[in-house]
């Protein structure tokens, strides 16, 4: 992490410094632009500039302070306060999707072939074929009109809550069933199966008693990174339905050269797979009691 | 296996075609049928906005913009809806004979207050403006106007000596308060337009005491500095709303109709805004160039845009003299050519102004095209606009796009050049900015409308996109570039504005470094100033003409004259084409009255709200064209009323 | 950060390939018993070297062209390909950059909905939307395809060594967490600041990230192959270590390759789309299927111009399911388990 933080932080020193003079970038005295890129910081040289941020870092916990995008707050605040938006939207988007993804994914296996998984499946495709910053729009727009709901999220307003959450979870709920499906299929086909199809158990015992048992175990190994990582949120529906989430926020620091925030971000990212990747080992051992954590030495 | 794709894709065909059935219907409509009062006020005041683009910067004294506070917090002087100087915290203000020292009496009684409305418990006095002239100037700051505040007698020692780590004599600087409601400005030299420069961050108010208290805290959000304008932030949530409250203890409040104003934040405000707009949502929508065609030809929707009011961003076709574009594009051909007047001649009547601003209006470019640098109605003179005066009125009355003359100069060029030693053609690299649609498709059009008229054998335009973020530094600030596309904004209320980006020493077209346009000179020589390139450079002519036009301070006729008269020299010289005022959209759809509001082309009093009311329905382009023109005709009668009376506007 | 599309790409590379594994395997109930005949004891038969004249490539070959819809979108993709490519070539097409002007007004052709002179409209510009369109499908097929191709024999290249050769994997280990630890999107708008946006940056900076993904991959397949008793035999008679990766390793990975890279240029279409998105795309006078839909979707709004938007969705659309099914049917075929 270390050296991933180091690497983003020399990168972003290759790019140019206009974007700190505002609208008065030509007009500006010479001197004083020399004077404010003093006063940021930015003529230091590279490693002293490393250095204090690390030292900051370690000794303070302190990310540093947004120096563009909104100057002099500390960037630890401007994340939190917009974490909270994409987790809560991520959230009831990602309940929704496995509400409707895994059962979708069961109904389209018991049917194979029938006009269900063919439904199914054209979703899947659709949602797959047509660019989100498309289909989002049309969302937008037909689905308010017709419900007469708001077109931007406002606070307070709970219908505005509605379409976000829908948007975000079509991805997911595609993903979702064709997993489920094709595990499902697959399972169905296993020995266990015949064994327990042999024994006389019906078609849904099984499903329920053995199929999605197991099913159950990969999910919960990838269930933590899923709930840590809608913390990041999705550019195209918070800047369509105006939630002031993380979506567009890495983006926009970039864009506005704003070092430090990209930094802190950077050092939240990998934190977070790192950290994903831990809790999913852990709840899969719970769920699944065969595993045990002394028998894992994988790298990372 | 095979049936279900088949199966699949049939869906899927299905689908889309009822798709493409369901996208040829019509899209939301609009409720015509909305209530229009007698005097078509809307019975609610409240403007409503979308905005892109969060404030980033929430301390008045360090940005290089001051718009953010214009509604928070007063400054000395504001404008009035004819662009007429009033006063605002000043209550009235006396100049010396010299026109060095200006003394400004501050109104009495004005409070201080939080963002919630209650009092901080002091009044506005005159010593808060030393203390924000004060802030701007100490380095450590790195305030974006601090080099602003040079007017002012001792305030570029005091920086200077302040950032090499010297104490300042902050005594000898020029900015001082008499006493409590006495404030007190020396100039370094005399200038007619002073008052207008007060727009500005350092015509903020700021109490020291405040200041002192919050510390590293001040500024960082709308609720860590103080109030004393027409509006109070009341609440604000970063990235999604902002509402501003009328302030209850504002001093003019008879002159603020509007009771709320409602900010909501959408990162795709342009793409959305029109259809906001139409389900009442917001209040103001530009309609985006794109989008336009389909409004001019609905009958409910075109009555309810009108043309935008042009800003005084004047945007012109630049020809380079500091060459620095790759290589391969062979930049000792192009210095030939661009040093030939004839060739730049031939360029300039060949260029087609109408059809490059078409892009931003295509219905009626012609009322945002410019024949000249400077805008019309910007500043006028002896009861004649600024751009009849001297050489500029020919300019100003003729078209310059006259293609038959373009190719005689390109016939006379094409001589010259072969004799020069150039190749043909011509490789003209033009850069552009990828960030917005109007600029590309300017680029093209401009592109493909010179090749055609001039022909591919005498230029070739290299069209390049750069993307927006650092865009000008890559560009023209570099000398990347042959021919490419810019733009000035003015930053007081005087035609010499315009003339800053063609002296030495700044990054548009270098034109000092033009054969015979200028001398290159050591740093030794006292009348050497240093040129962008780190030569030194001087006796350029524009410069000269500039400096003698702005030498005279008394009489305002005379000034303009000579102002004007560098000013043709310059088009006439075709080192740069005047293209127009280009906006992003050349057609907004607003519930306010442009007519009413504050009108400066600089400074932040254009953002104010002041004297305004909603209106239940959106202005047509037959009213605004009406009262565009009768508030011309007022504004013209205002300026030469003042100009009569010998008083500063 | 990787963005959504990114990750539903994953998802479903994975689901199409082990579902197309899955669809063919064979079911026990399906046996046809009339296939089956009871084989006697013959001296002949038992002295016979095993030989079959199975020729992987050639069953490969067999199994991808029996069916008919594979077949039907192949010629569907070669089509589209071909036409890409002779397009402009063809005689009175029209350019895809040149402004149509009104030879009677001399004011550009703006918004032209479909009609037979512009066959799919004009946009705001006049500028013809049929040449445009598969001026920017060869665009965006050309940087599809550079990057997944040389994405992935990166990616194969790197993985194959990160798995085979211990020596190596604690270094590259360390080098893919870094880089997969870099959000993607950092990674790609700085790589583009500095290098400024053209078709070359696009295809380089999708490179930069689409190995790492493929590495990992191939390197956990390789880790799961390298110590089975046939490579270990190999290596025991002295193959070196490059031909047990070639001859003996990448072939079993073969189908997983083939998707991948069918994948990959749907993949970069969608990237490019969200580069477009954020300004960082091509510029608009090198047509591309990213900026036509983002031209397009500005115009959504307005029903009289949403022409723009549906033809160049139709576009991307079915470019991603053509490839998409081509893929998970080839990764079918190339699965020995499936020659029958």
């Amino acid at each position: 992490m270390v050296i991933v933080i180091s690497v983003v932080f020399c990168l972003m020193r290759l790019l140019p410094v206009e974007g700190y003079f505002g609208s008065r970038s030509d007009a500006m005295n010479e001197k004083v632009k020399q004077q404010v890129l003093t006063q940021l910081g930015l003529l230091d040289p590279w490693y002293t500039q490393l250095l204090k941020f690390w030292k900051n870092l370690i000794l303070h916990g302190d990310m540093g302070k947004s120096i563009v995008y909104r100057t002099g707050v500390p960037n630890a605040e401007i994340i939190a306060s917009k974490a909270g938006y994409s987790l809560g939207f991520g959230l009831a988007a990602l309940i929704l999707q496995k509400l409707i993804g895994l059962p979708l994914g069961v109904l389209m296996a018991r049917f194979k072939g029938k006009f269900l998984d063919k439904l199914g499946s054209t979703y899947i495709l659709l949602i797959n074929a047509v660019p989100e910053a498309v289909y989002f729009l049309m969302i937008q727009l037909y689905v308010s009109d017709f419900f007469h709901w708001p077109m931007l999220h406002k606070a307070g307003n709970s219908m505005s809550y509605l379409l976000p959450v829908i948007c975000l979870a079509l991805g997911g709920i595609a993903t979702d069933a064709l997993w489920m499906r094709r595990y499902m299929v697959d399972e169905m086909n296993k020995d266990y199966i015949l064994l327990a199809r042999a024994k006389g158990m019906t078609s849904s015992a099984v499903s329920f008693k053995h199929v999605m048992r197991n099913a159950f175990v990969p999910m919960a190994q990838s269930l933590p990174t899923a709930i840590i990582f809608t913390i990041s949120g999705s550019l195209y529906v918070e800047s369509l339905f105006s939630i002031p989430g993380m979506g567009g926020l890495l983006v926009t620091a970039i864009q506005r050269q704003d070092n430090t925030l990209v930094q802190a971000m950077v050092l939240l990212f990998s934190a977070m797979s790192v950290g994903g990747l831990l809790l999913g080992d852990l709840t899969m051992m719970l769920c699944d009691p065969r595993i045990r954590l002394a028998g894992k030495k994988e790298s990372r | 296996m095979t049936k279900k794709w088949t199966s699949l894709i049939m869906v899927l065909a299905l689908l889309l075609t009822s798709a493409s059935a369901a996208l040829a219907q019509t899209g939301p409509t609009i409720d015509s049928g909305a209530a229009t009062t007698v005097e078509n006020m809307a019975s609610e005041q409240v403007v409503k906005q979308i905005y892109e683009y969060e404030i980033s910067e929430w301390n008045p004294l360090v940005p290089s913009s001051a718009t953010t506070w214009a509604n928070y917090i007063d400054s000395l002087v504001e404008y009035d809806n004819y662009g007429m100087c009033q006063p605002c915290l000043a209550e009235s203000w006396t100049k010396s004979e010299d026109g060095l020292v200006w003394t400004f009496n501050i109104r009495p009684g004005v409070k201080w207050q939080y963002s919630n409305g209650e009092e901080y418990g002091v009044d506005v006095k005159a010593v808060d403006w030393v203390t924000t002239a004060k802030y701007i100037l100490t380095p450590e700051h790195a305030a974006r106007t601090a080099d602003l505040l040079y007017v002012f007698e001792g305030a570029e020692a005091y920086y200077d000596a302040l950032s090499r780590g010297l104490p300042g004599d902050w005594d000898a600087v020029g900015i001082r308060a008499l006493d409590d409601y006495t404030l007190e400005f020396t100039l370094t030299k005399p200038l007619p337009y002073f008052l207008s420069m007060l727009t500005y961050n350092w015509g903020y108010p700021t109490n020291a005491e405040y200041l002192e208290e919050l510390g590293d805290r001040f500024g960082t959000s709308h609720d860590t500095f103080l109030y004393c304008g027409a509006f109070l932030c009341t609440e604000y949530q970063p990235e999604s709303y902002r509402i501003n409250t009328a302030n209850p203890l504002y001093w003019d409040k008879e002159n603020i109709h509007i009771e709320r104003i409602e900010y909501q934040y959408n990162a795709e405000r342009s793409t959305l805004e029109p259809e906001l707009l139409l389900r009442g949502e917001t209040t103001y929508a530009d309609i985006p160039t794109s989008q336009l065609d389909a409004w001019i030809n609905d009958p409910v929707r075109s009555a309810l845009i009108r043309p935008s009011r042009p800003s005084g961003r004047s945007y012109w076709m630049l020809f380079n003299f500091w060459p620095n574009f790759p290589e391969q594009y062979d930049r000792e051909n192009w210095l030939i050519a661009a040093n030939n007047i004839n060739f730049r001649k031939s360029i300039y009547y060949a260029f087609d102004r109408l059809a490059a601003v078409s892009t931003s209006d295509p219905y009626n470019p012609e009322s945002f095209i410019m024949r000249t640098v400077t805008p019309v109605n910007f500043a006028a003179a002896a009861g004649k606009d600024y751009t009849q005066l001297g050489d500029l009125a020919a300019i100003s009355n003729t078209d310059q796009h006259q293609l038959d003359r373009a190719l005689e100069y390109k016939a006379t060029a094409l001589e010259e050049l072969t004799a020069a030693g150039a190749t043909f053609p011509i490789l003209i690299y033009m850069p552009y900015d990828t960030g917005g649609t109007n600029s590309t498709e300017r680029a093209q059009v401009v592109e493909q409308q010179l090749e055609r008229d001039l022909g591919v054998d005498y230029i070739d335009i290299i069209l390049e996109g750069y993307p927006s973020t650092d865009y000008l530094n890559v560009t023209r600030r570099a000398g990347n570039y042959a021919l490419m596309e810019s733009y000035w904004g003015p930053d007081y209320a005087d035609p010499e504005t315009y003339t800053d980006p063609f002296a030495i020493g700044q990054k548009y077209n270098y034109i000092y470094m033009a054969d015979g346009y200028g001398e290159k000179t050591t740093l030794e020589d006292p009348e050497g100033r240093l040129g962008f390139d780190g030569d030194f450079w001087k006796n350029a002519v524009y410069d000269k003409m500039v400096n003698e036009a702005a030498s005279e301070v008394i009489d305002i006729e005379k000034r303009y004259t000579a102002l004007a008269n560098a000013e043709a020299w310059l088009i006439d010289q075709a080192f740069i084409i005047p293209v127009g005022a280009l906006y992003s959209t050349g057609y907004v759809s607003s519930h306010m009255n442009p007519f009413e509001s504050q009108y400066s082309l600089f400074g932040m009093s254009g953002d104010r709200y002041k004297y305004q009311v909603v209106m239940a329905k959106p202005m047509g382009t037959e009213e605004y064209l009406e009262k565009m023109e009768i508030w011309e005709a007022e504004r013209a009668a205002r300026i030469e009323a003042a100009q009569a009376a010998g008083i500063d506007y | 950060m990787k963005t959504l599309k990114d990750r539903k790409t994953e998802a479903l590379s994975l689901g199409f390939q082990e579902s197309g594994f899955q669809e063919a395997v064979w079911y026990p109930e399906q046996v046809d018993s009339s296939l089956f005949e009871f084989a006697g004891n013959d001296i002949t038969d038992a002295e016979r070297v095993g030989f079959s004249n199975y020729s992987y490539w050639r069953s490969t070959l067999r199994v991808f062209l029996r069916s008919k819809t594979t077949v039907g979108m192949l010629i569907f993709l070669a089509c589209v390909l071909l036409f890409t490519v002779v397009q402009p070539y063809i005689p009175n097409q029209k350019s895809p950059t040149t402004i149509h002007l009104n030879p009677q007004t001399n004011i550009q052709y703006r918004n032209v909905p479909p009609n037979e002179e512009f066959w799919f409209g004009t946009n705001n510009i006049g500028q013809d939307l049929w040449s445009r369109i598969w001026s920017g499908t060869r665009t965006s097929l050309f940087i599809g395809l550079c990057s997944a191709l040389v994405s992935n024999i990166v990616g194969i290249a790197l993985g194959s060594i990160w798995g085979y050769a211990r020596k190596w994997d604690s270094i590259l280990t360390e080098a893919y967490n870094v880089f997969d630890n870099i959000p993607y999107t950092v990674l790609r708008m700085l790589l583009i600041y500095i290098m400024r946006p053209s078709i070359k940056t696009i295809i380089i900076v999708m490179c930069m990230t689409g190995w790492i993904g493929m590495s990992k991959y191939i390197r956990n397949l390789i880790l799961i192959h390298r110590d089975r008793e046939y490579n270990l035999a190999s290596r025991c008679l002295g193959t070196p270590p490059t031909r047990i990766v070639v001859k003996n390793l990448l072939p079993q990975l073969i189908s997983v390759i083939v998707l991948q890279i069918a994948l990959g240029i749907p993949a970069a279409i969608g990237s490019e789309v969200f580069l477009t998105y954020i300004g960082l795309g091509l510029p608009v006078d090198i047509p591309s299927l990213g900026n036509l839909i983002n031209e397009g979707r500005k115009v959504m709004l307005i029903a009289s111009q949403r022409y723009q938007i549906f033809f160049p969705m139709l576009a991307v659309s079915a470019i991603t399911i053509s490839f998409y099914a081509l893929g998970s049917s080839f990764a079918d075929a190339a699965d020995p388990r499936n020659h029958k």
